[in-house]
C-alpha cells in the first residue's frame, strides 16, 4: 500500500500526478519500443483482432488453421509463406484504427510498424494492395518503418522489399 | 470493472462545507465529531506551514497548533465565520493561523518585556519570514494530502473489483517512478510479472489505472471544493501552486 507515497514527494512529482490524464502524455517510454514491438509480434492474433480489432472470431480462428502452419501470432502471420489476404487486411485495418485513434494505448509507432508490414507481406506474398494509399506513401511510410532504430531484423525482414 | 465507492466515513473531507457548517453549529451534536474530521484534515498542513514557511521547531509547532485549535477552533463562532461565501476554507484557516501566530509573537514579545504571565505560561515562538519563492508549504502539503487519499482510493477500488494487475501496473510504473524515486521496471519485466497478453492488453490497463486515479483526485476534490466549477478552479489552483506559480487567495 502505498497510501502515504506523496508524503516526501517535491512539488512538480505532485504536480505530474495530476496531470495523469493528460492527453498528452505517453504510455511507455520511447526507448521501450523495441520491447513493444518484440511483444506485438508475439501476441496472439486472435486477442488483438477480436477483442480489440474488427475481425470477427470465428473468422480469425478459421484463417489461422492454415495447412502449410498454424497462425497464432503477428510474427507468424508476418513470416508465413502464404499468409491469408483476410488476417493482413485485419490487421491492416487494426493497425489503421490503433494510428488513427488519438485514444488509443497502442503505441503510434508500434501500430505503423504493423499497418506497413501488413500491406508489405500482402503484395510481396499476394500481389496484392490492400490500401488506398499510393505507392508513394506506402514507400514513405516503409521508409520510415526501416529508418527506426527499435525496429528488429526479422520485422525489417519483410519490408525491405518494399523499400526500393 | 466494477467500481466502488469508499465508505462514508471515509470520505475526505466528506461534503467540506456541511462539515463546516456542523462544526460551527454550537448546537449541533454532531459539532465534536464534524470538528476533530476537519481538523484532522487540515491539521498535517497547517503543520507542515509552520514547520516550512514559518520556520518552527516541530515541538514549537505543535504547540501552536494545540494553542490554535484550543483558542480559536473550539470557539463555535470560528468555525461559523467560516461561510462558504467567504471563499475557501482553508484558506480562512491558513489565514486565521497566521493571524494566530503573529498574536502569539506579539505576547511573547510583550512577555519579554514585562515578565511572563500571572499562569507562568510562555509561548515559545520564533517564527522566521516566508521564503517567498517557495511554493506555499501548507498547499503542498494539503495537494499531498488530496495525492494520497485519491492513491488509496484507487487501490481499494482496484482490489474491489478484482483487478489487482490495474493497481499493480499503477503503482510500479506511475507511483514509484514518479513519488517515490524509483526507477520504473522495464516494459518486458512489467508484462511478464502480469501476464499481459500483447501490448494492447498492458497500455489498456495502464490507462486504465490512470483513468481511475484521475477520477479519484476529482471525486475527493469535490467532496471539499463542492461544485463542478469549483473543482476545475481548486485543480487548477493546485496545479499552479505546485508549478511554483503561487495561490489563488480569495
Amino acid at each position: 500500500m502505498n497510501s502515504r507515497a506523496a508524503d516526501h514527494s517535491q512539488p512538480d512529482a505532485l504536480a505530474a500526478m495530476l496531470a495523469l490524464d493528460e492527453p498528452a502524455q505517453r504510455l511507455w517510454d520511447p526507448a521501450e519500443l523495441a520491447a513493444i514491438l518484440r511483444h506485438q509480434m508475439a501476441a496472439p492474433l486472435a486477442y488483438d483482432l477480436t477483442v480489440a480489432g474488427p475481425g470477427p472470431a470465428e473468422s480469425v480462428a478459421r484463417l489461422s488453421a492454415s495447412p502449410a502452419g498454424e497462425i497464432r501470432t503477428f510474427s507468424d502471420l508476418l513470416h508465413h509463406p502464404s499468409p491469408p489476404i483476410e488476417l493482413l487486411t485485419y490487421v491492416k485495418d487494426f493497425a489503421r484504427a490503433a494510428r488513427n485513434d488519438p485514444a488509443s494505448p497502442l503505441p503510434k509507432e508500434i501500430a505503423g510498424v504493423l499497418y506497413f508490414a501488413a500491406i508489405a507481406v500482402a503484395r510481396d506474398r499476394h500481389g496484392r494492395s490492400i490500401t488506398r494509399l499510393g505507392e508513394d506513401a506506402v514507400r514513405e511510410g516503409v521508409e520510415w518503418v526501416l529508418a527506426q532504430a527499435w525496429v528488429d531484423e526479422q520485422t525489417r525482414s519483410v519490408l525491405k522489399p518494399r523499400a526500393g | 470493472m466494477t467500481e466502488s465507492r469508499p465508505p462514508a466515513r471515509q470520505q475526505f473531507p466528506s461534503t467540506h462545507w456541511s462539515l463546516v457548517g456542523r462544526a460551527g453549529d454550537d448546537r449541533s451534536a454532531a459539532r465534536n465529531e464534524a470538528l476533530a474530521a476537519l481538523l484532522s484534515r487540515y491539521l498535517p498542513a497547517m503543520k507542515a506551514y509552520l514547520l516550512g514557511k514559518r520556520r518552527l521547531r516541530d515541538d514549537d509547532a505543535d504547540e501552536v497548533l494545540q494553542a490554535f485549535v484550543g483558542e480559536k477552533v473550539l470557539d463555535p463562532a470560528f468555525v461559523a465565520a467560516a461561510d462558504a461565501r467567504r471563499g475557501r476554507f482553508r484558506s480562512f484557516l491558513l489565514t486565521s493561523l497566521d493571524h494566530f501566530l503573529i498574536d502569539q509573537l506579539r505576547r511573547q514579545r510583550r512577555h519579554a518585556a514585562h515578565g511572563p504571565p500571572a499562569d507562568g505560561s510562555q509561548t515559545p515562538v520564533q517564527p522566521e519570514p516566508a521564503a517567498p519563492a517557495e511554493p506555499d508549504v501548507f498547499d503542498v502539503a494539503w495537494a499531498r494530502q488530496v495525492i494520497n487519499e485519491a492513491l488509496r482510493r484507487t487501490e481499494q477500488e482496484c482490489r474491489d473489483g478484482g483487478r489487482d494487475d490495474l493497481w499493480s501496473m499503477f503503482d510500479r510504473r506511475v507511483v514509484g517512478p514518479t513519488l517515490l524515486d524509483r526507477p520504473a521496471p522495464p516494459y518486458e519485466q512489467l508484462v511478464a510479472a502480469l501476464g499481459f497478453r500483447s501490448p494492447l492488453a498492458a497500455s489498456n490497463c495502464l490507462v486504465t489505472a490512470k483513468r481511475m486515479f484521475a477520477r479519484a483526485v476529482r471525486a475527493v476534490v469535490t467532496e471539499y471544493a463542492g461544485e463542478a466549477d469549483n473543482v476545475e478552479e481548486e485543480l487548477a489552483d493546485l496545479m499552479r501552486i505546485l508549478s511554483g506559480g503561487g495561490a489563488r487567495r480569495p
